[in-house]
């Protein structure tokens, strides 16, 4: 029952992307909205990874 | 200009409150989405409206990776809100202390969970009077300002007397989705008047910050990863997102569109954060960061936009103190007041809880406006820091619950205890008394909120190695080990196969009434239109369904602790001797509807269990499989098909509860404590039909395991036997036909002569003689013809005439149809039967039977042989042996001498179907037939012994449909 995936995804944002997007994000010639980047594609991925869900209801 | 403002306010508001009136009259899953979405936004109160812009100015990004773990728990919904929802979906909760003190068990949990819920939410009552007050301050005079507070106040408590006595939901999500939007405009609005008139337009902002040090400023502060962590932590325990997570009103895939939604919002009201904040750097207006969104539009002298913020803090304010208010009432209610209230004197509950809450809701707004004056001085960020600290200790007890399986009652009480006692004497304590002297002697770091990121940490430290230690060291008790399982992540609720003393729904009613008075009726009724049943159910499963949905709106009305009360009062469960077994029937309809969300070996278990259960359902016999109190839980397509009971209204329900015939059917195979039973008729309209039913497993009546009833139509194959006896009997009559009419000619001729004589005859003595003798001939036909008759009698086969017979009469009978045929001239018969014997049974199918036996012993006889005939009797039982001296039987075919088509005889001479007749209308008649050869007390010949019942035999359950 365990969401495997999601726990997958999570290990990958905490080890690889968040380390890296914060890096991006803070650069010093960087726009000021890039951190509001990195949080959009987080919550595009979350939408993406909702969208395929099945639902029990009809 | 105030009044201006407080006109356009007062606008905005009514704008607002119509769109949000719009949107929720839609009532489409878009529309219903986006109100969801918006009332999460409006539970954090006025944290996005003015802490949001004082973090940034005192953290920088920190607000941006703040904002992101707070809503991070809605990302990872399927980790921690999902399992909630599954369980919720079946036992029901209202709060989130019902949901602890369900895990942890005993009234103490809710007790202390509830006080730390009130000690922890205070701040936040606090955080919105002062954005209340800072906004009051702008607008109207300084003398009028506590009053206005006040009046504030007092109008929250109406709205809630409302709310509550009305549709509690949908005016709580009216309320904040307008607060909501309110927000959403008023922060774009901000942003966007702020860069047009402070910067000329968004490039020449961009090029203003390239100029600045401003942006260096934002990245280079020291990230405040206490406020990230607690942000995150928080939002778990955080009394309204838990409660929106546990509403049942809303769907799972409207809850994963907060997956989503919600951190767009957040997301969208973060960025205009930085414009807001640049404006201010420039215009250095003489106001604290948090007054921004408010201020810079009076400044810029925009009244309208200044009256769009002011409308927005207004109402998302008021929406935080009304459904905090009401959330922590419900829950005083459910901790302290309903476990001991004697609900079933209370003539109507529903309206008591109601005004109780409303009075409770008072309470806690006029509580926390008399105790703001002494803690005024910090700022909303302070509050939300102060108070997301607090409510941050009940996370680990939370998270545990669905997680930690080993973590018990004692060890999340004192971790929780420990943590609040830190948080509260470090944190919470210093804000009405300040500095406490006397302790800097003991402690490095002083006490307050300039220290909150170390005590706040600390405290959930210190949290979370307590319950650790404790519930390592403590054991935990059956009910704890069970509860928790129950609440595991990867947990299926099921609910143990527990009988109820209740046997029909009437009589849970009436059970039900004894606690809860009329209301009983209506909660009854709504459980039933739940679970689609009706009053007349007596299926056990069914009832036990209809248990477990009114523990699960008992619970959701009353809280756990009352609900529990009541259940063990009103409808207990029947002691049990053993360990219950699971509910199979529950488990098989779970499986069958969440079964897709299973995983890994899990969904291929279940992928196995279908295919079992196919193979069951299309097994070409039916099978049952029952529990020892009789209950069904298992009724296979053939069963359908054999007894149109469809499994639905089968499964579930007891045996004795079955239709008839089917019920008698089973209940009599069940009560004979016999293996199997072939042959048993049953009648349906008219209709004969016969069935083989066998049992699995020991003979010994074990009533610890389930049971299992193999049932064969054999109706066909009955048929089929009958028609071949049919034949035989037909071939019978044939073979004595030609006997009988020989045997009828001769009186025939015999009264042929004395009639010509009777022509001559003259005297009346003469007459009267002649007269007698064609009488007696007369008679002598009449005995040969009923012989025949009797015989031939084309009875209705299905149909047995069971009726006193006369043993020795019977035999006779046979006896003289063979002698007509002359098939019995060379033997001699000894017939030592008691004339008085009389059996109940079928006379013309004894005719049958002795007629084969007895022609078998002729045909096996030497010439002048005796065929000895005997008969004894019982009460219960009559035995009847035939003994010849002929050859015996055969040894090859002596095992097989009842199957159909064996012979000894000669090729053409017997059709092997004489003793197989013999044995299935023996059975019929529900005797037995057995043949030892030698014959009993001698050396040669065979006997055949055949022993019938005394009394009549009935096979037949018949049953006439309506």
């Amino acid at each position: 029952m365990l969401n495997y995936r999601l726990v997958a995804a999570l290990i990958l944002l905490l080890t690889a992307v968040f380390p890296m997007a914060t890096q991006w994000a803070m650069e010093a010639n960087g726009g000021w909205f890039r951190p509001f980047f990195v949080w959009g594609f987080m919550i595009f991925s979350c939408y993406m990874m909702q969208r395929k869900r099945t639902w029990d209801e009809p | 200009m105030s009044l201006n403002i407080i006109f356009y306010t007062f606008g905005f508001v009514l704008l607002a409150g119509a769109t949000s009136g719009v949107l929720i009259k839609a009532n489409r899953p878009a529309s219903n989405a986006l109100l969801l979405n918006l009332a999460l936004v409006a539970g954090t109160g006025v944290l996005l409206a003015m802490g949001s812009l004082e973090i940034a100015g005192r953290h920088g990004y920190t607000l941006i990776m703040a904002m992101i773990s707070f809503t991070l728990i809605f990302l990872v919904s399927p980790l921690i809100f999902f399992p909630l929802r599954r369980l919720v979906a079946v036992v029901k909760f209202a709060t989130p202390i019902d949901f602890l003190t369900f895990r942890y068990r005993k009234e103490i949990v809710a007790k202390v969970t509830c006080l730390c819920f009130i000690v922890g939410s205070a701040p936040l009552f606090f955080a919105q009077f002062s954005a209340l007050l800072s906004l009051l301050e702008a607008l109207v005079p300084q003398s009028a300002v506590i009053p206005a507070l006040w009046v504030i106040g007092a109008l929250t408590a109406l709205f809630n007397r409302h709310t509550l006595e009305s549709d509690k939901v949908r005016n709580l999500l009216w309320l904040m989705s307008s607060a909501s939007l309110l927000l959403l405009s008023s922060m774009a609005m901000t942003a966007w008047l702020c860069i047009d008139n402070v910067f000329g337009n968004l490039d020449a902002m961009n090029q203003w910050i390239a100029n600045s040090s401003h942006i260096e400023q934002l990245r280079q502060t020291n990230p405040e990863y206490s406020i990230v962590s607690i942000f995150m932590i928080a939002s778990i325990a955080l009394p309204l997102n838990f409660n929106l997570v546990i509403k049942n009103e809303i769907s799972d895939r409207l809850f994963g569109a907060t997956a989503y939604g919600y951190p767009l919002l957040i997301m969208l009201l973060c960025i205009p954060v930085l414009p807001l904040l640049w404006a201010g750097k420039v215009l250095q207006p003489a106001v604290p960061l948090q007054d921004y969104p408010f201020s810079l539009p009076l400044l810029l002298d925009s009244p309208v936009i200044a009256a769009l913020s002011a409308a927005s803090i207004l109402l998302l304010a008021i929406s935080l103190i009304s459904s905090l208010s009401i959330m922590l009432a419900q829950m005083i209610l459910n901790s302290f007041y309903l476990p001991e209230k004697k609900l079933q004197n209370q003539p109507n509950i529903d309206k008591w809880i109601t005004h109780r809450m409303v009075v409770i809701s008072l309470a806690l707004i006029t509580l926390t406006l008399l105790l703001y004056p002494s803690v005024t001085g910090m700022s909303v960020t302070d509050y939300y820091l102060l108070a997301f600290s607090g409510l941050a200790q009940l996370t680990p007890g939370i998270l545990a619950a669905i997680y930690l399986p080993r973590i018990n009652r004692r060890g999340f009480l004192i971790g929780l205890c420990g943590g609040m006692f830190i948080w509260f004497s470090t944190l919470m304590l210093p804000m009405f008394v300040g500095e406490l002297r006397g302790l800097e002697g003991y402690f490095s770091i002083s006490f307050g909120m300039q220290n909150w990121a170390i005590w706040s940490v600390e405290a959930l430290l210190v949290n979370i190695l307590l319950c650790s230690i404790f519930s390592a060291f403590t054991p935990m008790d059956e009910e704890q080990v069970s509860f928790a399982r129950l609440c595991m992540a990867d947990n299926v609720y099921v609910p143990a196969r527990v009988s109820l003393k209740q046997k029909s729904v009437a009589e849970i009613q009436k059970s039900l009434e004894a606690s809860l008075g009329d209301s009983a009726r209506v909660d009854v009724s709504t459980a039933l239109g739940a679970l689609n049943l009706d009053m007349n159910e007596r299926r056990p499963a069914a009832l036990r369904q209809l248990r477990d949905q009114l523990s699960a709106s008992l619970n959701l009305r009353l809280g756990v602790l009352a609900a529990t009360r009541v259940m063990q009062q009103t409808l207990p469960l029947a002691p049990s001797t053993d360990k219950e077994p699971n509910d199979i029937y529950l488990i098989e309809s779970m499986l069958a509807i969440h079964g897709n969300r299973l995983t890994g070996v899990a969904s291929e278990l279940n992928k196995l269990r279908v295919h079992h259960q196919e193979i069951l359902d299309n097994l070409p016999i039916g099978l049952i499989a029952m529990a020892p109190s009789g209950e069904v839980l298992k009724w296979n397509v053939t069963m359908t098909r054999y007894t149109l009971i469809p499994a639905e209204l089968a499964t579930g329900g007891s045996i004795n509860e079955l239709p008839q015939p089917w019920r008698d059917l089973f209940i009599q195979f069940l009560q004979k404590h016999v293996p199997w039973e072939d042959n048993l008729r049953i009648s349906i309209d008219g209709h004969e039909r016969w069935f083989y039913i066998r049992r699995s497993g020991d003979l010994v009546d074990d009533d610890t395991g389930d049971r299992i009833l193999l049932i064969e139509e054999q109706t066909q194959a009955v048929r089929m036997r009958q028609s071949y006896m049919e034949n035989e009997r037909l071939a019978s009559v044939g073979r004595l036909a030609a006997g009988v009419a020989h045997e009828i000619g001769n009186p025939i001729t015999a009264i042929a002569c004395v009639a010509q004589n009777l022509h001559y005859q003259q005297t009346p003595a003469h007459i009267d003689t002649a007269t007698s003798q064609i009488l007696s001939q007369t008679q002598r036909i009449d005995r040969i013809v009923k012989s025949l008759i009797n015989l031939s009698r084309g009875d209705d086969a299905e149909l047995s005439i069971q009726q006193p017979v006369n043993l020795l009469q019977t035999i006779n009978e046979a006896i003289q149809l063979l002698q007509l045929n002359g098939e019995a001239e060379h033997v001699k018969f000894e017939c030592q039967v008691n004339p008085e014997i009389l059996i109940e049974s079928d006379a013309q199918k004894l005719i049958q039977i002795f007629l084969n036996i007895l022609n078998n012993a002729i045909d096996a006889s030497p010439d002048d042989a005796c065929i000895t005939i005997t008969a004894s009797q019982s009460s219960l039982q009559t035995e009847v042996t035939v003994s010849d001296q002929g050859t015996g039987v055969n040894e090859t075919v002596r095992g097989r001498l009842f199957e159909p088509f064996v012979t000894s005889k000669e090729p053409g001479q017997g059709t092997g179907l004489g003793l197989w007749v013999v044995f299935n209308l023996t059975r019929e008649l529900g005797g037995h037939v057995s043949v030892s050869s030698p014959a009993i007390d001698s050396d040669s010949g065979s006997t055949a012994v055949l022993q019938l019942p005394s009394k009549a035999h009935q096979k037949t359950i018949n049953y006439e449909a309506t």
